[in-house]
C-alpha cells in the first residue's frame, strides 16, 4: 500500500515537472528565435507607472527606423549643446543596461526613484515608465522654496532640526558617520536617484543634478541617464504617454 | 574738455565693464552697473532657456510605432463613483485644494500631477478625516507611484 502511494507520488511529480520544462520551453520559443531582447536572457521588465504594471521591451520590428524629433541630428547650440558625460565631478552616467538594473532593483523596491527632469510639458508627450517629473526648474530651487522642500520630501531627505548638545558632540568628534548630514538635512535615508532629459544635447537633468548637489543632496547617490529619451527611443525602447 | 567727456564716456559704453581709465567714482558706478546686469541676465537667460525648451517641444510628434514595444498610453483612470450629493462635494473638494495651495504649496504642485483618481481619493480621505500629514504623505506615495 505504502509502495503504491510513493509509486504514485513519484508519477504525478514526474508529471509535474514534464509539464514545468514544457510550458518553460513554450515560453522560450515565444521569446527566442528572432526575438530582440533587452540584454541577454533578459526578454523585457516590468515597472509600476502610474500605478499600473508597464512591460518595457524594444521594438521588435527588424525593419524598424527612429523617425520624428529625436532622430533628429542638429540642434541649435547653445542652447542645446552637447552635454559633457558626467554633469559634476562626481555624478557618474549611466546607460540603458545599468538603467534596467535600477528599474529592476532599487526603483522596484521603493529605495530609488526615476526622475524626468523635463518640463512638464516634454513629459507629457511621452515619457520612460516608471519616471516621475519632478522638473529642472523645481529642483534648481533654493533650500528654502517649498517647492524644492517638497522634492527633498518626496527624495527621502528629512530636516534635521534642533540638534542636541550630545548629537552634534558625537559627530564633531566623529564618532557618527556625518557622510550624509549637512548642518540642516539629514540625506541618510535619501533615495537613490537616477536623473534623465531628452538625451546628449539636452541641458535639463544636468541642471536639475546641479541643483539637487546645491542644496546638499549627496553625489553618490545621483546618477545621470545621459542618454535620456532619445536614446532610449533609438532603441525602441517602451515609453508611456501619462494622462 | 567737453569733447574729451564726450569721447570718454562714448569709450566707456563701447568697451562695457572694462572701464580701466576712468576715475574711481565712475569706475565704482561702472561695478555696480555690471553687477546689475550680471544679476539681471542670468533669470533672463534662464527665462530665454525655457521659451526655446517650450518652442521645441511643439516640435515633438507622439511616437507611432508598428509592434508591441513603443508608446503605451496609459489609461485614463476610471472615475471613482460620488455620492448624490456632487456638487456639495465639488465645492468641498475646492475647498480642500485651495487649503493645499495657501498652507502646502509644493504639495499642492504634486497633487495636480496626479491623476483625477488618484486626486479624487486623497480628497475622500481628507473628507473622512484624515489628518493632513497622512494627506500630503498619501499624495507623494502617489507620486511615487506607491
Amino acid at each position: 500500500m505504502l509502495m503504491n502511494v510513493k509509486r504514485a507520488a513519484v508519477a504525478v511529480m514526474l508529471s509535474l515537472g514534464l509539464f514545468a520544462s514544457q510550458a518553460m520551453a513554450e515560453d522560450e520559443v515565444a521569446v527566442g528565435g528572432d526575438f530582440i531582447p533587452l540584454v541577454k536572457d533578459k526578454p523585457y521588465l516590468h515597472v509600476i507607472h502610474e500605478g499600473r504594471s508597464i512591460k518595457v521591451q524594444r521594438v521588435q520590428d527588424p525593419d524598424y527606423e527612429l523617425k520624428g524629433y529625436f532622430a533628429k541630428t542638429a540642434r541649435k547650440c547653445p542652447p542645446f549643446c552637447i552635454q559633457p558625460i558626467e554633469p559634476t565631478a562626481d555624478v557618474p552616467a549611466i546607460g540603458e543596461v545599468e538603467l534596467f538594473e535600477f528599474m529592476e532593483t532599487e526603483l522596484r523596491d521603493g529605495t530609488g526613484v526615476l526622475i524626468d527632469a523635463r518640463t512638464p510639458s516634454w513629459h507629457k508627450k511621452g515619457t520612460i515608465p516608471g519616471s516621475i517629473n519632478l522638473p529642472f526648474t523645481q529642483l534648481s530651487k533654493g533650500i528654502e522654496d517649498p517647492e524644492m522642500l517638497e522634492a527633498l520630501e518626496i527624495l527621502g531627505a528629512k530636516e534635521r532640526g534642533e540638534v542636541g548638545f550630545f548629537e552634534k558632540l558625537l559627530e564633531d568628534w566623529g564618532w557618527t558617520d556625518t557622510t550624509h548630514l549637512t548642518e540642516n538635512w539629514d540625506f541618510r535615508q535619501a533615495k537613490d536617484v537616477v536623473v534623465w532629459c531628452n538625451g546628449p544635447a539636452c541641458g535639463q537633468s544636468p541642471r536639475a543634478i546641479r541643483g539637487l548637489t546645491d542644496v546638499g543632496y549627496p553625489e553618490d547617490k545621483i546618477k545621470y541617464y545621459r542618454g535620456g529619451m532619445q536614446m532610449w527611443q533609438l532603441w525602441g525602447l517602451t515609453t508611456v504617454v501619462p494622462r | 574738455m567737453h569733447r574729451n567727456f564726450r569721447t570718454q564716456r562714448r569709450r566707456s559704453t563701447s568697451v562695457g565693464c572694462a572701464a580701466s581709465s576712468i576715475s574711481a567714482p565712475r569706475l565704482l558706478a561702472s561695478a555696480a552697473l555690471c553687477a546689475l546686469l550680471a544679476t539681471s541676465a542670468a533669470p533672463l537667460f534662464a527665462e530665454d532657456y525655457l521659451s526655446e525648451l517650450d518652442a521645441e517641444v511643439k516640435k515633438v510628434e507622439a511616437r507611432q510605432i508598428d509592434g508591441e514595444a513603443g508608446t503605451s498610453s496609459v489609461e485614463a483612470p476610471a472615475e471613482v463613483p460620488t455620492d448624490s450629493g456632487q456638487q456639495r462635494e465639488g465645492a468641498s473638494r475646492d475647498a480642500f485644494e485651495a487649503l493645499l495651495k495657501q498652507n502646502y504649496l509644493g504639495t499642492f504642485g504634486f497633487y495636480k500631477k496626479l491623476p483625477e483618481r488618484s486626486r479624487q481619493e486623497i480628497y475622500i480621505d481628507y473628507r473622512d478625516g484624515a489628518p493632513m500629514s497622512e494627506v500630503r504623505k498619501k499624495i507623494i506615495d502617489r507620486l511615487l507611484q506607491r
